[in-house]
């Protein structure tokens, strides 16, 4: 057997001297800077965040990558880091029109939609400029939180042709998906969701969206999405729960609510859901608390109001069943007041 | 030696590929988790197709194929169990549709309906002309039988576009029976769309009246155009158009009817698919249950006297649990819970689960389609034929579901849909639904244009069958084909001098439990069933004691009935059949 033993160690030593060239200081450094762009390509936005925080503490002077790092934080909803990263691009002599379109961004993304006609402009002059695609990423999203579904599929479909990965075909079937959602088109939605997942299996956005469509349409489906999400998100634990309630399993919907309510006594959603529960249960003393609470907090959504209708009625109170009716109609006609003004109709 | 080297080079070894796991880790993926499987299916399957050998063999057409997308193609047909000779064996009509011609404005025709005699051994004769049933007056939908006339032979009325039938059942001049149209001299004549009926004796008098449906004013000069999914011509919505008001008629016990309608109380609302006659708040009077496509559906609750009150609403049966009307079609009612109080089931539109109102008693209903595990199925079906029985005679009542889109380009689901049938399991304490797509055959396994869907013993064995009417398929005769190892009873209530029976309750004691059947007007959808009751009994032993409670009347009991055979139990004693 000793005469393996020189072989082996030339080949431990061969082993080690790959992994100092692959992972050594010397390389390490620009290594970061690529793997944070290639996972800013999939939009692993967090791991793409840590790989310049690494690359910077080995060159902080990187304009490029400051960039990068504003763009990154700007999609992980970190206002003040994108505020800091472009200053220090700016600082490093980036390119004004860039710096313009990223503030322009942000502000957009914040709901702000000044400039973003402009900003559509410039996308579709300039489809192939690099900072395109994250243009109408931002004005898809900024439209959708001003309340123009029309005019965020409009950026969607723009953003959809020039996005360049996978991920970020994904992300924009998403942005279409949440745009049609919006304009009341539900399947048409899920149907982008699904284009979505086609694109990127692992898309927790798709995912998630499609799961809260799917449970209230096909609670099986949406019970495995829901189950490939990260588990402590309070929407998709509520989104569990939901679906394990309109599959009959009372049991498992009850452990999941049961602890959430305990860690989220005031939550209007978490009420809901609980007292829409205790209703299915035949609990309909603990329902009624459960729900006047939840409507109580939130007083004009749809969901907990339906839900305490069908408790009173349920529960004999025919005078503010009635009453409760009454409340639901107004909420369904402003709903739909809402959905035609949104859809251009009158 | 060798040990001490290889451990180190192992351990860089591993080092060496965690580095490049690490730096090259995927992505979170999804959980592999699949919808939950069926619920056990094994064994042979419950139902086999004999249509092929039994003489049945008869298409509803609804016209599609002049391509001009009415609603009216929609509908679909129906099929009547109806023992119309009384030679003591159940025989079968289905109604034929009608044509579409492709003129401008459309024009319609009917097709002729089809009976079939049921001659024993599962074989079947088209008695069609010999019947006087050769005509169509109108395109044609549903078929509902009762004897209207108490003359102790079952008639048969007629929905359709165009207008309505009431077919009384006479002797015929060569020999055994016709059916003679009637319904103008009856009073029966409003020619507006009409779909689903129901007999029941509402008034108590013994003479059934009856609830038609009616459903929306399309016709040939209301023809709009509705554009597709990609498509530039769908199906329109029936959001497009106006209900119809539905009828009451009161019978005058002299062969006619007249319209109770407006002293009745009814809605002028309702685009009406589906109706069911049944006690549903144990006051001992039958109340009318109405299926509306987009609209809510009524809870008409008997206050006596022909009067009655809409109370869907307040009862929790007039829409869903996210308090939305549905587009429903199918109903049908039982104790599928072994509560004693029948629960409604109601089958619905594709993007709405079917659903199940559980009788609370008092009146009052909660909306229990998810725990009763009907949100299992999804959204994705367009439910029509809709009926509880007990087919595997575990004294459990469950569901059969005939489905198929009506929009021939439909989004999110296909144009034909596999029928479901649902056994009715205990699960997480409670009585639940579970498909059974293996075990009901291979009619239950392929896809299908399902509408009219009856529950007949068409052998007399005890084992329930199915008959099933689709649109521009043949019709399907599902025979029962389930082990004869669990006991059942049949009864059939023969009230005092042919009196309507619909709204009677019968109760079997077994095993610590009593079962609850329900003699009911309507249900289903376009259909009229077994007006019989069986009750499967497991594996109960030795004789039972029957109960049968008369519409408005005393409650019978009757003791030590053997099982294996059905019972004709008459307002005085019970006599074998």
């Amino acid at each position: 057997m000793s005469r393996l033993i020189k072989p082996l160690v030339v080949l431990a030593l061969l082993a080690a001297g790959v992994g100092w060239f692959v992972f050594g200081p010397g390389t390490r450094r620009t290594d970061h800077r690529a793997a944070a762009e290639s996972a800013a390509g999939r939009r692993l936005f967090t791991v793409a965040m840590d790989y310049l925080n690494d690359y910077f503490a080995s060159d902080p002077a990187d304009r490029d990558a400051h960039l990068l790092a504003a763009r990154v934080s700007r999609r992980l909803g970190d206002g003040a880091v994108t505020a800091e990263h472009l200053r220090r691009y700016d600082e490093l002599g980036g390119d004004r029109e860039v710096l313009e379109i990223e503030r322009a961004l942000s502000r957009i993304e914040a709901g702000d939609p000044a400039g973003s006609g402009r900003v559509f402009d410039f996308c579709m002059k300039h489809p192939d400029h690099p900072a395109a695609p994250f243009a109408l990423e931002s004005l898809t999203i900024g439209m959708r939180k001003i309340g123009q579904p029309d005019r965020a599929l409009r950026c969607a479909n723009e953003w959809l042709r020039v996005a360049a990965t996978p991920a970020d075909r994904a992300a924009a079937h998403v942005g279409r998906g949440q745009a049609l959602a919006m304009k009341g088109l539900g399947a048409e939605a899920a149907q982008e969701y699904r284009l979505a997942l086609a694109e990127n299996p692992t898309d927790p956005e798709a995912q998630f969206h499609l799961a809260e469509f799917l449970s209230r349409d096909e609670p099986a489906e949406a019970l495995a999405l829901y189950r490939g999400l990260d588990a402590e998100r309070l929407e998709v634990k509520l989104g569990l729960s939901r679906a394990h309630r309109q599959l009959g399993n009372h049991g498992a919907a009850v452990a999941i609510i049961t602890p959430l309510l305990a860690a989220r006594p005031d939550d209007a959603d978490v009420m809901t859901e609980a007292g829409t529960l205790a209703l299915d249960r035949g609990r309909a003393d603990e329902a009624e608390d459960l729900l006047r609470r939840a409507v109580s907090k939130a007083p004009d959504r749809r969901t907990p109001n339906v839900q305490l209708l069908r408790c009173l009625q349920e529960r004999g109170k025919t005078t503010e069943a009635d009453a409760q009716r009454a409340k639901v109609k107004q909420i369904d006609d402003e709903l739909e007041k809402r959905i035609a003004a949104m859809s251009g109709k009158p | 030696m060798t040990r001490r080297v290889l451990i180190p080079f192992a351990a860089l070894a591993a080092l060496t590929a965690a580095g490049v796991w690490w730096f090259t880790r995927p992505g979170p993926t999804p959980n592999s988790d699949r919808p939950p499987v069926a619920a056990d299916d094994h064994g042979p399957p419950v139902f086999e197709d004999v249509t092929v050998d039994s003489g049945v063999s008869f298409t509803y057409r609804n016209g599609e194929e002049s391509d001009r997308y009415t609603i009216l193609e929609s509908l679909g047909g129906g099929v009547a169990v109806l023992d119309y000779d009384r030679d003591g064996r159940l025989d079968l009509f289905f109604t034929g549709g009608g044509v579409i011609d492709a003129t401008t404005p459309v024009t319609v025709r009917g097709l002729p309906g089809r009976l079939y005699r049921n001659l024993g051994g599962w074989k079947f004769a088209d008695v069609t002309d010999a019947a006087g049933l050769a005509g169509a007056p109108f395109y044609s939908h549903g078929a509902f039988a009762a004897d209207y006339d108490r003359d102790g032979f079952t008639d048969l009325f007629v929905t359709g576009f165009g207008g309505v039938a009431l077919y009384h059942n006479e002797p015929s001049p060569t020999g055994g029976r016709r059916f003679v149209e009637r319904a103008a001299a009856a009073g029966l004549t409003d020619n507006r769309w009409a779909t689903a009926a129901a007999w029941a004796d509402l008034d108590a008098d013994g003479f059934p009246d009856l609830y038609v449906c009616h459903y929306l004013d399309w016709s040939p000069a209301n023809d709009p155009v509705c554009t597709g999914n990609g498509v530039p011509r769908d199906v329109c919505p029936p959001q497009r158009f106006k209900a119809l008001p539905h009828r009451l008629y009161r019978n005058n016990k002299n062969g006619t009817f007249t319209d109770v309608t407006a002293a009745a109380g009814l809605r002028p609302d309702g685009k009406g698919l589906g109706v069911v006659v049944l006690d549903l708040d144990g006051d001992g009077k039958p109340d009318i249950y109405v299926a509306n496509d987009a609209g809510d559906n009524f809870l008409y609750l008997n206050r006596g006297g022909m009067r009655f009150e809409e109370r869907g609403f307040s009862a929790g049966v007039a829409v869903d649990e996210h308090g939305l009307f549905n587009g429903s079609m199918g109903v049908d009612a039982a104790d599928y819970d072994g509560s004693g109080r029948p629960s409604l089931l109601v089958a619905n539109y594709q993007g709405e689960f079917h659903a199940l109102y559980r009788n609370l008693g008092g009146g009052r209903f909660r909306y229990h389609t998810a725990p009763a595990g009907l949100g299992r199925l999804g959204q994705k079906f367009v439910g029509f034929g809709t009926a509880f029985f007990d087919f595997d005679r575990d004294g459990w009542e469950d569901v059969a579901i005939a489905n198929g889109h009506v929009l021939r380009h439909p989004v999110g689901s296909t144009f034909k849909q596999r029928p479901v049938l649902l056994r009715n399991e205990e699960h997480d304490g409670r009585r639940q639904f579970r498909e059974l797509p293996g075990k009901g055959g291979a009619y239950f396994r392929a896809d299908r244009m399902g509408r009219g869907l009856a529950v007949a013993d068409l052998d007399d064995d005890g084992r329930l069958d199915l008959v099933v009417s689709h649109a521009n398929e043949p019709v399907t005769l599902l025979r029962n084909v389930a082990a004869l190892d669990r006991k059942w009873i049949g009864v059939e209530p023969a009230a005092k001098d042919n009196r309507d029976r619909a709204g009677t309750v019968i109760s079997v004691k077994v095993g610590g439990r009593t079962l609850t059947r329900y003699v009911k007007g309507g249900g289903s959808y376009l259909s009229t069933s077994d007006a019989r009751v069986v009750f499967g009994l497991g594996s109960a032993d030795g004789p039972v004691e029957v109960g049968v409670t008369w519409p408005g009347g005393p409650t019978h009991h009757y003791a030590n009935l053997s099982t294996g055979r059905y019972w004709q139990v008459a307002e005085a004693d019970p006599v074998k059949k």
